[in-house]
Parts: structure tokens; sequence; C-alpha cells
């Protein structure tokens, strides 16, 4: 990689350090800004060549506008972006259309993500033509080439959108982004228009490149399942923070905030025979733009410790078990002492609660 | 199954709409029953005719659509087919309900929640304005409406995803039919925000005792709330059985090949199994056997179109395999074990 | 490049795309819709014989506009001798007409011309550029529709007196833009929210290309309906102006003056009015059956789900 630092460890490929984006609310007939909207309110976490980290959250967790705000189509309000070290958010103009070469990112609804006036061949090709990374003869062999990656006939380049399916559309919205030869991708909900069927083959696409091009994702859904196929660590969000941050493994096994306690025992589970206790959420996820205090999930907590403590104290992202982090202040060990607590009004000391999940997985 | 109750009994329904690429028959030959108080799960994915068939069983098909004749749906002694305008009016809303997807589109912008509820009960009743509103405040209390009062007064943009598929659930019960036709009813809802509708539903289910016909793509839907599963396929029901028998022993090539593409716990970054291939299109289905294309365990006979097989229990798929015995088959067809 | 074929190719080699919208309206099939639309045609013929009229006018016409007989010929009703008949001046009413359409026309198709690049441009501008410039405009463009156009011609006109025909298509043009600014602003910024336009940027794409390659080419067909439109509004509002004698200088007559030059001969000799009035209405209602076709052609259609 950049190889300036021998002996510690290289910077990770993508580093978020606090990002934050908020978005004013006009109104009125001046369209004073009445308040900010904390769509991202400080998520920071790093993403290493060939990993993917699995961003899931329900609607409005900002975990579409974290995808868009990495990759600065929409500008951070703060916080860094580092790209192999280097500051993403410092460049400007060419230099910085010249680095969006390395951050692609494929979407979610393939009959909006192309382009109805363009064939298949000039969408891939904008991007080769773009960074003038190939001409004539040599870019049309590139463009049948990705064509052919992404598991489509070469031969499609001169057809329009209208002609394909879901399943085909996003499989060139995929051809799209890699023929910039990207290291990382925002997947942002890539397969949550598909059907069932089609939806495994996109997957499995995504994962044989990944292996093949050592590519990292950022792979944003709501769906838990898909992300817990696809995914090696994941991010929970809610309201515009990271609640719990995990290898996918320790999450799906043991979740450690009760958010994503109740967001994993609402799958439903494609198995008539096996039933399990499942924690149903009382009310809606309140506006972000007027956010509960302290932790935003309090309203809706269902851990037994909760307390006055928990609507006044904003929880760290905090390591309760090694490269596990969760934001909750009841699930020991915690960083906030106790007396901290008791001074905020706490009355429950915190107590280890694990809800029974694994009778899912039985 | 002792002293079957059917209420409704969908026979041979056909229905196809004229596109400019030709005639597509949405549904195509379409036979099954739903009893009284069951609620029967109805799979498939997008172009299948699973939707075209809930909007055939209300009459709901619009031009260029249209239902052709020897299709039958017989309903609490009747033929739907054959009922006048305003009979089948009063079945609609009344004896059948229908929940969108959609919360927001199917809500009028204009009106206020509670008057839409009310308006049902307006429409099948001689009930005052009075008396509509204040069954239409009993039924958003008994959908878990907070405040059901005060929130009757809001409008449908002032509610939540959740609370506006509670208000359609609520109009669509208000009446207490006798059979439910629910399509997607939590698809474009979150996850936590579904587990609850789910769970709304199956209790309103019970406490009434009505009839569900759950439309969904989403196979753990079906396995949590159905007790009988039809599957559909190219506009027709390929294979149908009681939820478990379904989930434990498929015996449809493409029933097997949708749960094994369904991503699964703790198999992170491994391939999932594919259906390779697409779904045929409507206006051209093969002859045949329609999944033939995409089915691995294709054999000859599967040139000529398969029956709908009875395989005992309530069993039944359109798979020759289901009538050869292991020894004949080409190959051995890959059974999933218990997921 | 990766060599590793993925699996998948094999899986997916013989795809059958089903048709789930209909195409983007190329040329070629927008005119194989419109060609079996039987009020399009009519309309597309009756516009045909005009524009056919105002070009070929000097073989067409009977006589020459301004030649005047003697005064025996003076306000004859239609005859064999003059279709439309002769008016205070002797001139031939028919040759008029033909002639005046040269003018409506041209004012017209100018007027349009000018009305829409300016508010394309504009418009495109503000939806590109976004933030507080096109706030800036959008407020801007909803002041200016908000003063009624005669007025505001009217007011201008009576500054300057009699105007030439160039300085008439000027006015009349930069005064029409508004509307297509507001269309042509709404229609980018919605563009500005596509995917495939945030996949540009993502690309690396400089602004300017954005625009070039994945706004301008969806605009075509609301300009194009825009026009025409526009074209039916503009030769009302030349023929207004006309017939309150803000209009075309003589001996120049466009219809709205042919029509003021006979109205006060109403009563006595309606073919002086009557004529010019039924080509302008011909026309206009054409135009506008014309647009309205294209916009049902262009919009974009679905089949219906099966």
């Amino acid at each position: 990689m950049t190889g300036n630092q021998s002996a510690a460890d290289p910077p990770p490929l993508l580093e978020v350090r606090n990002l934050v984006k908020h978005f004013p609310v006009h109104t009125g007939l001046l369209g004073r800004k009445t308040a900010v909207v904390r769509a991202v309110d400080g998520v920071s976490f790093a993403i290493s060549a060939g990993e993917t980290l699995g961003v899931v959250g329900e609607s409005g967790c900002g975990k579409t506008t974290l995808g868009r705000a990495i990759l600065r189509l929409i500008e951070p309000t703060s916080g860094e972006i580092l790209v192999e070290g280097a500051d993403f958010r410092a460049v400007r103009g060419k230099k910085l259309r010249a680095m969006r070469r390395h951050l692609q990112i494929v979407f979610q609804d393939p009959f909006s993500s192309l382009n109805p006036r363009m064939t298949i061949g000039d969408a891939v090709r904008e991007g080769i033509v773009i960074h003038r990374l190939a001409e004539g003869a040599e870019a049309d062999r590139r463009v049948r080439h990705l064509l052919e990656e992404v598991g489509l006939h070469g031969e499609i380049a001169n057809r329009y959108p209208h002609e394909f399916s879901g399943g085909q559309r996003q499989r060139i919205g995929i051809a799209r982004a890699l023929a910039v030869q990207p290291q990382f991708i925002v997947c942002d909900e890539p397969v949550s228009a598909l059907d069932v069927s089609v939806q495994a083959q996109v997957v499995n696409l995504l994962l044989d490149l990944q292996r093949d091009r050592r590519l990292a994702y950022l792979f944003i859904s709501h769906d838990l399942r898909v992300v817990e196929q696809v995914a090696t660590r994941v991010a929970v969000m809610y309201l515009g923070r990271v609640v719990e941050l995990a290898t996918a493994d320790a999450l799906y096994r043991e979740p450690l905030m009760p958010y994503s306690q109740a967001l994993l025992s609402a799958i439903p589970v494609p198995d008539p025979v096996t039933r399990r206790e499942r924690i149903v959420l009382s009310g809606d996820v309140p506006s972000p733009a007027n956010p509960p205090t302290g932790c935003h999930f309090h309203p809706r907590c269902h851990h037994p410790g909760r307390d006055a403590a928990c609507a006044r104290i904003s929880p760290p992202l905090e390591e309760k078990a090694p490269g596990h982090w969760v934001a909750c202040i009841k699930q020991p060990p915690t960083t906030v002492p106790w007396d901290v607590q008791l001074q905020h009004g706490a009355t429950n000391p915190p107590s280890r609660y694990l809800p029974d999940l694994t009778a899912i997985r039985a | 199954m002792n002293e079957r109750n059917t209420l409704l009994a969908v026979e041979n329904l056909r229905t196809s709409y004229r596109t400019t690429h030709g005639t597509a028959r949405a549904v195509d030959n379409v036979s099954f029953n739903i009893d009284a108080g069951e609620i029967l799960g109805i799979v498939g994915e997008s172009g299948c005719g699973k939707t075209a068939t809930a909007l055939s069983v209300l009459r709901l098909i619009d031009p260029p659509g249209r239902i052709e004749a020897g299709s039958h749906l017989w309903f609490e002694g009747h033929d739907l087919l054959t009922l006048d305008e305003e009979a089948i009016r009063q079945v609609r809303g009344r004896r059948i309900a229908m929940v969108f997807q959609e919360p927001m589109t199917a809500l009028n912008p204009v009106f206020t929640v509670g008057d839409q509820v009310a308006e049902v009960v307006r429409v099948h009743t001689s009930a005052t304005r009075r008396e509509a509103w204040a069954r239409a405040v009993a039924m958003l209390d008994r959908v878990g409406i907070p405040e059901p009062a005060i929130r009757a007064r809001s409008y449908p943009h002032q509610l939540s995803g959740g609370l506006r598929q509670r208000v359609l659930i609520a109009m669509a019960l208000v009446m207490r039919p006798a059979l439910l036709i629910a399509d997607e009813p939590t698809t474009a809802l979150d996850v936590t925000i579904q587990a609850q509708i789910l769970e709304l539903l199956q209790e309103l289910q019970r406490e009434m005792g009505m009839a569900v016909m759950l439309i969904t793509h989403d196979l753990g839907v079906v396995a949590e709330v159905a007790q009988r599963v039809i599957v559909m396929y190219a506009g027709q029901v390929v294979e149908e059985a009681g939820v478990q028998d379904l989930f434990s022993s498929p015996r449809h090539p493409y029933t097997r090949g949708l749960l094994r593409a369904m991503p699964r716990a703790r198999r992170a970054a491994e391939r999932l199994q594919t259906i390779p291939g697409t779904v045929p299109s409507p206006t051209a289905w093969p002859a045949g056997c329609r999944f033939r294309d995409r089915c691995a365990d294709a054999f000859e006979p599967c040139g000529n179109p398969p029956d709908l097989f009875d395989l005992g229990g309530g069993h039944r798929a359109r798979c020759f395999l289901t009538q050869v015995t292991a020894a004949t088959a080409p190959t051995e067809p890959s059974m999933p074990s218990r997921i | 490049m990766a060599d590793v074929t993925p699996a998948s190719v094999a899986a997916f080699a013989d795809y059958a795309p089903p048709v789930t919208s209909l195409p983007p309206a190329q040329p070629a099939t927008l005119w194989k819709t419109l060609r079996r639309d039987r009020t399009f045609r009519s309309a597309l013929a009756v516009l045909g014989v005009i524009v056919g009229a105002a070009i070929f006018a000097p073989l067409l016409a009977p006589y020459d506009p301004a030649a005047q007989f003697d005064l025996t010929t003076r306000l004859q009703a239609p005859s064999a001798a003059h279709w439309f008949g002769t008016d205070p001046v002797t001139r031939d009413v028919l040759s008029r007409v033909v002639f005046g359409a040269r003018i409506s026309l041209t004012i017209a198709f100018l007027a349009v011309a000018l009305s829409l690049t300016i508010g394309t441009v504009v418009g495109a501008a503000a939806g590109f550029v976004g933030g507080s410039f096109d706030a800036f405009v959008a407020r801007s463009i909803d002041a200016l529709l908000s003063i009624p156009r005669v007025l505001l011609l009217l007011s201008v006109l009576s500054l300057w007196g009699e105007l030439s025909t160039r300085a008439l298509v000027v006015l009349i043009g930069t005064t029409g833009w508004f509307g297509v600014a507001r269309l042509v602003r709404g229609e980018v910024a919605a563009l500005r929210q596509r995917d495939f336009v945030t996949a540009s940027r993502a690309l690396g794409a400089r602004g300017m290309r954005v625009l070039v390659r994945h706004v301008v080419p969806h605009l075509a067909s609301p300009i194009l309906v825009a026009a025409t439109l526009g074209v039916g509004h503009m030769i009302v509002v030349e023929a207004g102006l006309s017939f309150l004698g803000f209009g075309v200088p003589q001996p120049d007559a466009s219809w709205g003056s042919i029509i003021r030059d006979g109205r006060e001969f109403m009563q006595t000799a309606w073919w002086l009015t009557a004529f010019p009035g039924l080509a302008l209405v011909l026309t206009v209602l054409a135009v506008n059956v014309v647009s309205d076709r294209l916009r049902a052609a262009l919009s974009p259609r679905q089949l219906p789900a099966p």
C-alpha cells in the first residue's frame, strides 16, 4: 500500500473519524433555519482491503447519508475521512475528481441508477473516459470484459437499460463502478429491490468480485439476513449514531445493545418449527430532527436496568469485549463510572442483559 | 383434514392483460381453497401472478386486464364472477377486505384517518355519522393506535408508516370480514415495525376468526404466520402444502431453490445457492414445465406441462419428479436439510 | 483485471430480458406511436397546410396582398375571383391572410426560440447549481410570473411607440421565458436527484459533463412540448398586440392586424375578420393538439403489472 510506515501498521484503506452530517431544516417564507436533522452524528470506523463492513438500521437511521457523506457526494458537516491515510476531505476540484476513482457506489434502485438514454456500453465506459484509462478499441475491450465479469454478455453494450431486468441492471451498475478499478465500494441496499433468487445471484457476484479484486465494501442494508451473509463486521445504526460495532459472528451470536437485540429478534425465521422469544419494540423510531436526549434509544429500551441516567448520559461507543463495541451504559463493563451515573439519577447499576436469542439459531 | 369448511374456492382462475407485446396471462388456471379461519400464505417472486390473483378475487381487474370465461370464484354460496356490480360492491369491504403494500398511496391524503375508517362503516351500514365515527375510533384503538380519539383526526401524512398500516388494517377489518387479503402488508415497513404488524394481524385473526390470504415474497414471514402455503411461479401454482411440510420437505425444485437462495444464519462470506436465469415473460410462457429452463433436475418428461400432482396429506406439487422413484430419476433430487 | 470467470456467468448465459417498461421515447418509436393517432395526424395536416401557405405565399396568393384595384371591387363578398372577398381599400383578403401567416408564424417561431433559449439556460443553471442561487432565481421567476403579461407588454410598448418586427420578436420572446425556466428548473432539480447522476459524480465527472451527458438529453421531451405549446401562445399574444395596434408596422400585416383593420366592418363585411380569425383559431388549435399528443406520447408508461 503506501509503505511509508515500515514499522507501524499501514493505515487502513478507509478510516472515518467522527463524521457528522447535519441537514438544516428551513421553514417559513424567508426560509430561516429552524432546526437541524442530525442524519449522521459522529460516526467512526475503519475498513481494510478485502473486508466488508455491514451497516444496518431502520429507515431514518442515517445509513444512506453515511454512505454518501463518505464519498463526499453529500458534503459532510465535520469529521475526517482518510483514504490510505490521505485526507479525502481536504482535496478539491481536479484532485477530488481524480481521487473519486478509488471510491465507488452501487445503488439500490436498478431503475434510477442507469441513464435511460445512454447505452449500457456508454454507461460502463464513462469512468474509463473520465479518467483516460483506455481509448478506442482498448476501451471497447475493457467494457466487454467488465460486462462479462459481472455475468453479462459482452455484446449487450449497444443496448439500452430498459431492455434489462432489475438484476441485470444491478450487474450493469456494478460493472460501471468496477470500470475505474476502485478499492472501496459503498453498496447502498444493492439487493433490496430484487427478488430472492436474483438477490442471491447479485450477492454471490459481489462476493466473487471481492475475492478476485480484494475490494472493501461498506454494505448498507435494512435486511439483517443479507448483511449476515456478506459482512465481516457489522455496525448497527440508530438515529445517526453507531450503537454497536462488532464482528458479524459476535453480533449475531450475542448482540449486546438492546436495540440490536430487538432488531435481530424481529427477523422472521424461515422455519415454522423453531419459535422464539421476540422483543417487540413499542412505538416508532423518533424523528432524527428531535431525537430523545441521552441514549437515543432509551424511550423504547427493554433493558431491565434502564433508568433516569439513560435519558441524561449520551452513551459512548465502548469496547465491551475484544473488538465488540457497544453504546450502552447499562451493559458492563462501562467507562461511565457508577458515581457519575448516580449523579445523573441512576437507580440500577449496570448488569449484563442477554435475552435468549440463541434459540433462533438452534 | 377433518371437516373442512371452505370459505373461498378459486377454480381455474385465468386473468390476462393485453399489452403491446401480446396477451400476458398473469394468472393461468389457478385453483385453491381457503378454509374459514385459516391463514394461507401465497409466495412467489414479482411477476408470478400472486397480486393479480388477489385482485381477481375482489374483481378489481381493470381493462386492459380481464378475468377469462371458465374461471370461478366460489364464496359464501355464490360465484363472485356472476355477481352484478352492486352485489360485488357489497362483498368488497364487508365480506372480503384487502390491505395493500404501500400504506401512503392506499390512504386518501385529504381526509382524516378517522373519516376514512368511518366511511367504510357508512358505505356498508345505515349507521349515522356519529355511530360510524365511534366505531372507527374503537377500531383504531383495537389495532393499537395510541390515543385513538385524537389520532382519528390526523391526516395520513401526519402518521408514521407503521401507524398508517394500522389504519389500513382498521379500515379492512372494521366490518369484520370473513376473508382478509393482505398483499405484502409489511414489505414497505422496517423490520421492528413488521414484527409489530405481523403480531397484530395474527392476534386479530384469532380474535375475529377470519381467514387471511397473505401474499408475500418473504418466506420468513410465511413461516411465522401461515398455516398453509401456496407457491406460485409463472402464473401457476407449483406447490401447495402445510407450512411445516413445505419447509421440511419441499417437493418442487423452485420451492427448494427459493429456500436455498435465502440468506441464512452464520455462513458469512459464503456464496449463496441461486436459481439460475430469470423468470420467463408472461407474454410468452415456455411450453411444458415453465421452470424447466432453470431447473437442474429437468429430464425428458418436462417438455410436457406437468399437472399439480397430489402427494397426499394436502401436499401438491407441479413436478414430474414427484412421480418417479429415486431409482429411475435422472439425478437424485437434492433435498435441503432442515433449515 | 481478474481472469476468473464467476460461476454466475454460466448461469446467466441465456437470459431472456422481460420487458418491464417501454423504451425512452426515441424519435422512431415516438413517430410510430403518433402515426396511429388520427387526431394528431389531422392537426399535423392542418399545420402543414398553414406552414406551407406561409412558406410559398408568393406562389399561392392569387394577388399581391398590397395590390389595390379600382374602387368598384371595394368590400366585395367572397366570390370566385376573390375567395375571401376584398377589403375597404380593395385588397384581396385571401392574399393578405396567406401573407399574414408568414408574419404571424415567423414572429411566433422566433419568439418561442428566444424564450426557450433564455428559459432553458436560466432554468438549467438554477436547477443544476442549486443552493442560494437557485432560491434567488426561483423567487425571481415567481415574481415575474405574477406580473400580467399583457400589462408588461403594453407598458413597454407605450414607452417605445411603434416597433420594428425584429424588436417585437425580442420583446415577446424576452417576456415569455419565465414559465419555461420554471419548468426546466424543476426537471433539472429532479434529475439531479437521480442515482445515475450521482453515479456519474462518483466516477469523477465534472459538472459540465454531468450536465451535458446526463441532464440535457432528458430535457428534450419537456422542451419539445413547451415549444409547441409556446408557438400557439405566441401567435395569440402577437395577434392581441397587433389587434390593439401595437403590432407589426404597416404595410406588413399579421393576422392580428388584419382583424384590426376589419373590426369596423364587422357588421357589414364579416369576411374581413372571419377568415383571418379562422386561420388563427385553426392554427392555435392544431398546435395545441400536437403539443398535447406529443406530451402523451412522451410521458413514460408502464405495462400493467402482471
